[in-house]
């Protein structure tokens, strides 16, 4: 039965998701089982995505899927989400309104159990800054698509340097245009293009391996 | 035109469409497609684009075309004018000097514009259902149609736009009369996938249909086949002699999984292309991000029917699966020209030469939209790379 409902999640079948979330809350199953459950099928997805057999659209999918199954499950638990003890930032760079790829990274790393302090779009270096000592995060992702807006994020890690917290955080960033040279430019920790390698490289750096 | 503009009009074009036909011209030609560098570079603010057509079509261009010897460049840096979307009440796009800074790129509010509910009425007749449903609630003059107010809306929205195409064609003589310059396109027009795609249902949006309802996808697709052909064509003026600029969205790598490709975005995309091609219409195949993975698909089209433009493609097997039939330009990444050094530069664009332009059919270009954050030096430094190594 746990299976069945993991390989639904895999395999993106919305309908047949919906439709056994709601057969186990009427046989009396816990919401946060089905979460656990939810959440091996969004890793499967993860892993396929990584192997080459899922694409973005499927990612989307499994992201409306788990929506989908949030909804139905909202009324049976205090929507609190189980949490690693590590916050993490994220936020789309000023002058930039790209977030399908920072929305995919949260939504994997809230299903891995990551607290998300999403920033949203067109974020300015200051606020990153402030909602650093605001949480105490230690890990910032910052998401920038447009070259133009790189200098953007080289003035977020200088400001985040100048309010002294440098060493406090490991500063990711993420999106089409990074690479080596750029993620020198910034001087940020670590780039990563691949959403669901950009999670696992996070994954490390919370575990403490990075 | 003077003789000597008319003289370097002509090799320019002579080159540029020789390179079009697979052929060996005496030079590679290099094609810029500048948009906000343009704008930087010629001191003025993005406002002073969007809301200025002198400043876009003539003073900017003069700056531009002054300067960097460009066989054929992608005409003024930007495609909106802000007073046309103000004077319908665009409630889908922002403005720098309106809702955004002076200098902050235009945006697009990416939503559901179109509901899955829609569908029907569309397939049964898009221009009523755009006019009557769409335009209303992507203007706020439009919201009631057929209103004293929304057909006033129309009307100046309708005026706006002639303005802007005679602005246009004076602008194209004037680059070919002083500068001997041209544009690399004429004509627009999309891949019916991402007509639905971008700003009809966004992008969430038609990931959910081709699963929820794949049926209804296909159909408002096959309703934007003739479309889209006739599209390209009109605002192309007719013109055959250039291609017709299509900019691929949502068929880059890795939105959709191969099953999907073959399935949604390649048939009615081919068939456009055909189509436009059956017509004598060669397509800009602008293919931004990464399409290796569809290269043998591409190659079924008819030889020389497109360009075919790499960004992120690997450009090796784009060489192997397409060269000698199709026409190839890139890709110049846009990092090495914004934080790069200009030998740097150099280097990558004679290794381009060097490596895939031998046989003919090569166009230098960037390979994506200039932004205003390019050094000038590195753009320039592109431009000398092929004068220096690119003879044939």
């Amino acid at each position: 039965m746990d299976n069945e409902l993991i390989n639904a999640v895999a395999e993106l079948d919305e309908e047949k998701t919906l439709f056994l979330v709601k057969e186990r809350i009427k046989a009396g199953a816990k919401p946060l089982e089905i979460v656990e459950d939810c959440r091996r099928g969004v890793e499967i997805v993860g892993r396929r995505y990584n192997d080459g057999t899922y694409y973005l659209s499927d990612l989307i999918m499994s992201e409306e899927i788990l929506r989908g199954v949030m909804e139905i499950l909202k009324p049976y638990f205090p929507p609190k989400n189980p949490s690693q003890g590590t916050k993490i930032i994220m936020g789309t760079i000023e002058g930039d309104i790209h977030d399908l790829g920072k929305n995919i990274v949260i939504y994997l790393l809230q299903s891995a159990g990551f607290e998300v302090i999403d920033l949203g779009v067109d974020v300015e270096p200051k606020v990153f800054v402030e909602n650093i000592v605001k949480t105490g995060a230690k890990i910032v992702g910052i998401s920038v698509l447009l070259t133009f807006s790189i200098s953007s994020v080289k003035k977020t890690v200088d400001l985040i340097k100048k309010a002294g917290l440098r060493d406090k955080v490991k500063i990711i960033i993420g999106g089409y245009p990074v690479n080596e040279k750029i993620l020198e430019y910034t001087g940020a920790d670590y780039f990563e293009n691949d959403v669901v390698k950009a999670v696992e490289l996070i994954k490390r750096i919370a575990e403490g391996k990075l | 035109m003077s003789t000597d503009k008319l003289k370097l009009y002509e090799e320019r074009k002579t080159r540029y469409l020789k390179a079009l036909d697979c052929g060996k011209p005496d030079r590679v030609p290099v094609v810029i497609t500048g948009a906000e560098f343009i704008i930087k570079f010629a001191g003025f603010t993005l406002q002073d684009i969007y809301y200025d057509p002198e400043v876009n079509y003539f003073k900017a261009m003069d700056a531009f075309l002054q300067r960097f010897d460009v066989d054929a460049h992608f005409g003024a840096p930007m495609l909106w004018w802000g007073g046309l979307h103000d004077a319908v009440g665009a409630v889908y796009l922002k403005f720098a000097g309106r809702e955004l800074d002076v200098n902050t790129q235009f945006q697009y509010i990416e939503g559901e514009y179109m509901l899955p509910e829609d569908y029907d009425a569309f397939i049964e007749n898009p221009t009523e259902w755009i006019l009557t449903t769409f335009l209303p609630r992507i203007h706020k003059e439009f919201t009631e149609p057929g209103s004293y107010r929304a057909n006033i809306a129309l009307i100046k929205g309708a005026i706006a736009r002639a303005m802007e195409l005679e602005v246009l064609a004076q602008a194209a003589e004037k680059w070919a009369k002083e500068y001997g310059s041209f544009t690399a396109i004429t004509g627009l027009s999309k891949a019916p996938f991402d007509t639905l795609g971008d700003t009809l249902r966004g992008l969430k949006g038609i990931m959910m249909d081709i699963r929820r309802i794949p049926e209804k996808v296909k159909a408002a697709m096959e309703v934007l086949v003739p479309h889209n052909i006739y599209y390209g064509l009109a605002t192309a003026g007719g013109d055959t002699e250039f291609p017709v600029f299509i900019p691929l969205h949502r068929g880059a790598f890795p939105f959709l999984n191969p099953k999907q490709w073959d399935e949604f975005y390649w048939p009615t995309l081919k068939r456009v292309i055909e189509g436009l091609w059956e017509r004598g219409k060669r397509t800009l195949f602008y293919a931004e991000g990464d399409w290796t993975p569809y290269l043998e698909k591409i190659a079924e089209l008819p030889d020389k029917s497109i360009v075919f433009h790499v960004d992120r493609t690997d450009m090796d097997k784009a060489k192997k699966i397409l060269g000698g039939r199709f026409c190839l330009k890139g890709n110049v990444p846009n990092s090495l020209l914004s934080i790069g050094k200009p030998e740097e530069v150099k280097d990558y664009v004679k290794r381009l030469i060097d490596t895939y332009a031998a046989d003919g059919g090569f166009i230098v270009d960037s390979a994506a939209v200039l932004q205003a954050d390019s050094n000038p030096r590195n753009v320039e430094a592109m431009i000398e790379a092929v004068y220096l190594y690119g003879k044939y």
